[in-house]
């Protein structure tokens, strides 16, 4: 085969690839600085009730504690009971997971790393590169995140202030969908610019979605909320 | 992620229960007994029915402010108890002619959590028996010390890796229920405070059986 044809298949697979990726349509009046929106600064701390739907209908509650760290980039969770037993906890500080305690089946690696990988995704800002902001065919800002494996972060900033955060592996297919809501009645504080509810959504071999119900929202410098 | 499976939520939601009932059936003038463990045991007899509110506060190390739930208790003689809190989430947990089941509300509707575990409610059932009869000493998962108005349990070794402790403060006036406290370590503890607590009302069984 000549090297014009391993170029021409080689364009036409990146071609491939990049189409099932949304498409951005360019607006230069965009500010880069919203795609930060959904990320908390500072050091916050949530509580969350946690519902979590497994394939076949199966739903489980508990409540989870996460402590975010901006600007160490780290997230300290702890998951319980509804009823205040102790079932997680653990942290995790750039990529080093550790595992503070845990029982039964929260003790395995494989839960551990998930777990704080899923809240990395939720409440950190996407350690990647900007490559693209633009809008969606619905008008909504987004700003694309592309990681060195290939994987993207979409940021999708709503009209109206909610947001979706949707990840795609290196194959360009979504592998998980975070989408926060603000309250729909009231006016909503300045101070307490916290989605009531976000929802996780994981596709895959074992698909499950987490469903988080804000509790409480807390400034842990200034303890006020 | 996996399968979900909650070995030990059970236990400690029944442990609250458990110690709930034990220490409600202390009430009155168990400090006159020169043993006070018979005293409760006696007591337990007369128990057909209760109801309380509670508050149940959650301290934690990591925690900036406490975690506060509120909810309440429902028992009926011989063996049927309704635990459900009202905030901030509502979930209840009944047991009822033998069987245990949890609920809580997801979308405006009640669902049940599929955390139960057969095994485990078959060992809450049989305690719940043990300690409505007043008989703490004879459960070899704790030890029991009595101090003034304070039952105090040491859990086994088999669970003292996820409870250390266990208070149960009673009033010294009235020999009721004031208070259940868990500690899980020195950091991080469970207390429930009870209140408005009713003895030998009617209940009838649909609140065991209506979610």
């Amino acid at each position: 085969m000549k090297p014009v044809s391993y170029l021409v298949i080689s364009v036409l697979f990146i071609l491939s690839s990049c189409t099932a990726l949304p498409t951005i349509h360019s607006d230069l009046a965009l500010k880069t600085t919203l795609c930060s929106k959904p990320f908390p600064s500072g050091q916050k701390q949530y509580v969350h009730s946690l519902v979590v739907s497994l394939p076949g209908g199966e739903n489980s509650l508990m409540t989870g504690i996460t402590t975010v760290s901006a600007e160490m980039r780290s997230v300290h969770v702890m998951i319980m009971t509804p009823e205040g037993l102790i079932l997680f906890e653990g942290r995790l500080k750039e990529d080093q997971i550790e595992i503070l305690r845990s029982i039964s089946f929260f003790s395995t690696a494989t839960f551990a790393e998930g777990l704080l990988n899923d809240v990395r995704l939720i409440f950190l800002k996407p350690a990647a590169q900007l490559t693209e902001v633009g809008r969606t065919e619905q008008g909504s800002q987004v700003c694309r995140y592309r990681h060195i494996d290939k994987s993207v972060l979409d940021v999708v900033i709503d009209m109206n202030g909610d947001w979706e955060l949707v990840q795609y592996g290196a194959n360009s297919q979504p592998n998980r969908q975070v989408i926060a809501r603000y309250p729909t009645s009231g006016v909503r504080s300045v101070k307490n610019d916290t989605p009531d509810r976000i929802k996780l959504i994981v596709t895959g071999n074992f698909h499950y979605t987490l469903d988080m119900q804000l509790i409480q929202s807390v400034d842990v410098e200034t303890k006020h909320e | 992620m996996n399968r979900f499976h909650f070995r030990v939520k059970p236990v400690g939601l029944c442990l609250l229960v458990l110690l709930f009932l034990a220490s409600v059936v202390g009430a009155d003038s168990i400090w006159a007994e020169s043993n006070p463990l018979m005293g409760i045991r006696k007591k337990a007899e007369h128990i057909k029915s209760l109801h309380a509110e509670f508050i149940q506060q959650k301290q934690l190390k990591i925690l900036v402010r406490p975690l506060i739930s509120k909810g309440h208790f429902v028992f009926k003689a011989p063996s049927s108890i309704r635990w459900e809190y009202t905030s901030p989430v509502r979930s209840v947990i009944v047991l009822h002619r033998g069987q245990v089941s949890r609920f809580f509300t997801k979308d405006g509707l009640m669902v049940k959590d599929v955390a139960a575990d057969l095994q485990v409610m078959q060992i809450v059932m049989q305690n719940i028996t043990r300690w409505l009869s007043g008989r703490f000493d004879e459960n070899p998962g704790f030890s029991v010390t009595v101090k003034e108005n304070r039952i105090l349990l040491k859990p086994s070794e088999q669970i003292s890796g996820i409870i250390k402790r266990i208070e149960l403060l009673l009033s010294k006036g009235s020999g009721m229920i004031a208070s259940i406290t868990i500690f899980e370590d020195r950091d991080n503890y469970t207390k429930i405070e009870f209140k408005m607590l009713e003895i030998n009302g009617p209940i009838p069984d649909s609140v065991f059986e209506e979610i």
